[in-house]
């Protein structure tokens, strides 16, 4: 049995809103939300948009302090804030983080090579020329060639882009990497290339995945299990195969049911989220 | 096809202004779209399948140069005075876009959005512009019309919104929708309902559509037929049950190949080496050729003409040898399985 490195028991996130005449004073984001993720396992957090996944992701990278419930990495807590700049760098290199957007997620005055020695340069002791070889050592795994790290991020295509962002995070030799949508904005065949490029990253390090998605066909190819998320709460979990295969929940099938594939025809829904069968005729 | 089609594009051909140069982005692309009839264009970002609806509605950027022939229902659209533009752009086409959000204008109530065309182009008074309004509302799934159109773009969600959108391209009943990844940025169970909506107004209006995706599977659900494009050519046209299940060019067979799978994981996906091209770097010879694992020295030297392979148009010289290739494959996969 593997050690297991993240760990989220009843998590909770309440955001407050406003005073207003009307509707609800608070929104309840994400609601008793428990999961574990093993050294090396690779967990989907499936969802469409409003279903609580990116207020899970910032609470695990530390960027959003839950309500209530528990964050433990590795065993230690880490439901609350850092206190430290230390502590926080610490927990920086335990988790990384790759956006989905790599046209906003760059700094555009800084080369790729500059950018991800900036992290070496954060959490590692080490000379420039140890640096430099790490440096060409993570282009190496990313598949990006000298001209490009020597590149701006305008000069490099979204894929590119996409693996400078994956280089980046690596750099700091996390355990967990959480990827939030991080190949939806890209075309089909440059995901591909980067779907493989994970799988390679996480058969050779043994490192754990988060992948946030509303992809199912991403989501079965780099994941071993699932949970889905609707409005805030998980409504079904399992290995990855089953949840897809022979959903239980009505809300996972009608997931299932709504990814166009071949024979499939869209339908429209009664307000009880129901497919009806209006389209026969 | 016997009548002349709806829409016939023939030998389109398009420059953009970029710094001080133009640079091609659609070489000398022809489609035509008959009435009622439902086609998908089909391509990865850099392709030109949007620049092609935009050069149709004639919404290019300034300083774009176009040559070629864009004929809708007899008349020559490049030719056409402003007057006649504007009667083509309510009449004759309605446009959908990707990000409802984007355009629609924040500070104008839905109403006001739904009601412009018909009041300023064609007339009709407010009262019947609204009455015709809510019901059209209706005909997208939005059943309390008359409250939606008191309120403003941010008080409805993204899915509802789209659905204003196509509300407001049907008002004026168009011949031809020119849907640009309509449902792009909307979750997938609105997806498929804003699909199952357009796919019901084109055969209760019968009115044609011109579908933009880069999902050939979604093209598939609502289309007769199919154009793939890459780098600013199309590289593949039709029937789209056909398509999707025994595509011709090498682009089409890699790009489904490519996609995840639902019905379990691969070892390795079968991703295709380099990044789409566009058109302008693209000198001579097939533009898919670098990245081709069938690629041969003739493909690099030589252009490549769209010919008629079975049923469909293809442009590769190697299309009936690749695909029985492709064929022999699956069919011992299948004996073996």
């Amino acid at each position: 049995m593997a050690e297991v490195v993240l760990e989220a028991e009843n998590l909770r996130k309440v955001f407050r809103l406003r005073a207003r005449s009307q509707g609800p004073d608070e929104i309840v984001a994400v609601d008793d939300l428990s999961f574990s993720l093993a050294e090396g396992e690779s967990l989907a957090v499936v969802g469409e948009s409003g279903s609580g996944k990116t207020t899970l992701a910032r609470m695990l990278v530390g960027l959003e302090r839950p309500t209530s419930g528990r964050i433990t990495f590795a065993g230690h807590d880490r439901s609350s804030p850092a206190r430290t700049a230390s502590e926080r760098r610490r927990r920086g290199r335990e988790t990384q983080m790759v956006f989905q957007d790599p046209y906003s997620s760059l700094d555009p005055r800084q080369t790729p090579a500059s950018s991800i020695e900036e992290v070496l340069h954060l959490h590692f002791r080490s000379d420039r020329a140890t640096r430099a070889a790490r440096v060409a050592e993570l282009a190496e795994q990313v598949g990006l060639d000298g001209r490009q790290l020597n590149a701006l991020p305008r000069r490099l295509s979204g894929g590119q882009r996409q693996r400078v962002a994956v280089a980046r995070a690596l750099a700091a030799e996390p355990r967990v990497l959480l990827l939030d949508e991080a190949v939806a904005s890209l075309d089909v065949s440059i995901q591909a290339q980067i779907l493989n490029l994970l799988a390679d990253i996480r058969a050779a390090t043994g490192i754990s995945y988060v992948v946030i998605s509303h992809d199912l066909g991403v989501v079965r190819q780099i994941t071993d299990a699932a949970i889905v998320m609707q409005r805030g709460v998980v409504v079904e979990r399992g290995p990855t195969a089953d949840v897809l295969h022979h959903p239980h929940h009505p809300y996972t099938q009608l997931l299932r049911s709504s990814v166009p594939a071949p024979g499939w025809k869209p339908a429209r829904r009664d307000r009880s989220g129901q497919p009806s069968d209006a389209g026969a005729s | 096809m016997t009548a002349s089609p709806l829409l016939d594009v023939s030998d389109l051909h398009v420059e953009l202004r970029i710094g001080g140069g133009l640079h091609p982005v659609i070489h000398k692309l022809s489609l035509q779209i008959g009435a009622g009839e439902a086609l998908g264009l089909v391509g990865e970002s850099g392709s030109g399948k949007s620049m092609t609806s935009r050069a149709i509605a004639r919404l290019l950027p300034p300083g774009a140069a176009v040559t070629g022939q864009i004929t809708f229902d007899g008349q020559p659209v490049l030719e056409m005075s402003p007057p006649e533009l504007r009667r083509y752009r309510t009449r004759g086409i309605g446009l959908i876009f990707q990000d409802p959000r984007a355009h629609t204008n924040p500070v104008h109530r839905i109403g006001d959005f739904l009601t412009e065309t018909l009041r300023t182009t064609m007339g009709v008074s407010r009262d019947e512009a609204t009455r015709r309004a809510v019901s059209t509302l209706a005909d997208v799934g939005i059943q309390d019309g008359a409250r939606r159109l008191r309120q403003y773009p941010h008080e409805l969600s993204g899915g509802m919104l789209q659905r204003v959108m196509i509300g407001a391209a049907l008002l004026a009943e168009p011949k031809l929708l020119l849907a640009d990844e309509p449902t792009t940025a909307l979750d997938v169970t609105t997806q498929a309902e804003v699909m199952a909506i357009l796919d019901e107004l084109r055969r209760e209006r019968g009115v044609a559509v011109l579908f933009i995706t880069h999902d050939l599977e979604l093209a598939a659900s609502v289309c007769d037929r199919t154009c793939v494009m890459y780098a600013g050519e199309i590289v593949e046209q039709q029937a789209s049950s056909v398509l999707n299940a025994s595509p011709l060019h090498p682009y089409t067979t890699a790009l489904l190949a490519a996609r995840p799978r639902l019905d379990g994981p691969v070892r390795q996906l079968a991703a295709i080496p380099g990044r789409p091209r566009s058109a302008f770097e693209v000198s001579e010879g097939c533009a898919f050729a670098d990245r081709c694992a069938y690629a041969e020295q003739e493909c690099i030297a030589t252009d490549q003409v769209l010919r008629p392979v079975e049923a469909g148009l293809v442009r590769c010289r190697r299309a009936e040898e690749v695909h029985a290739e492709l064929r022999a494959i699956s069919m011992e996969a299948g004996s073996v399985g």
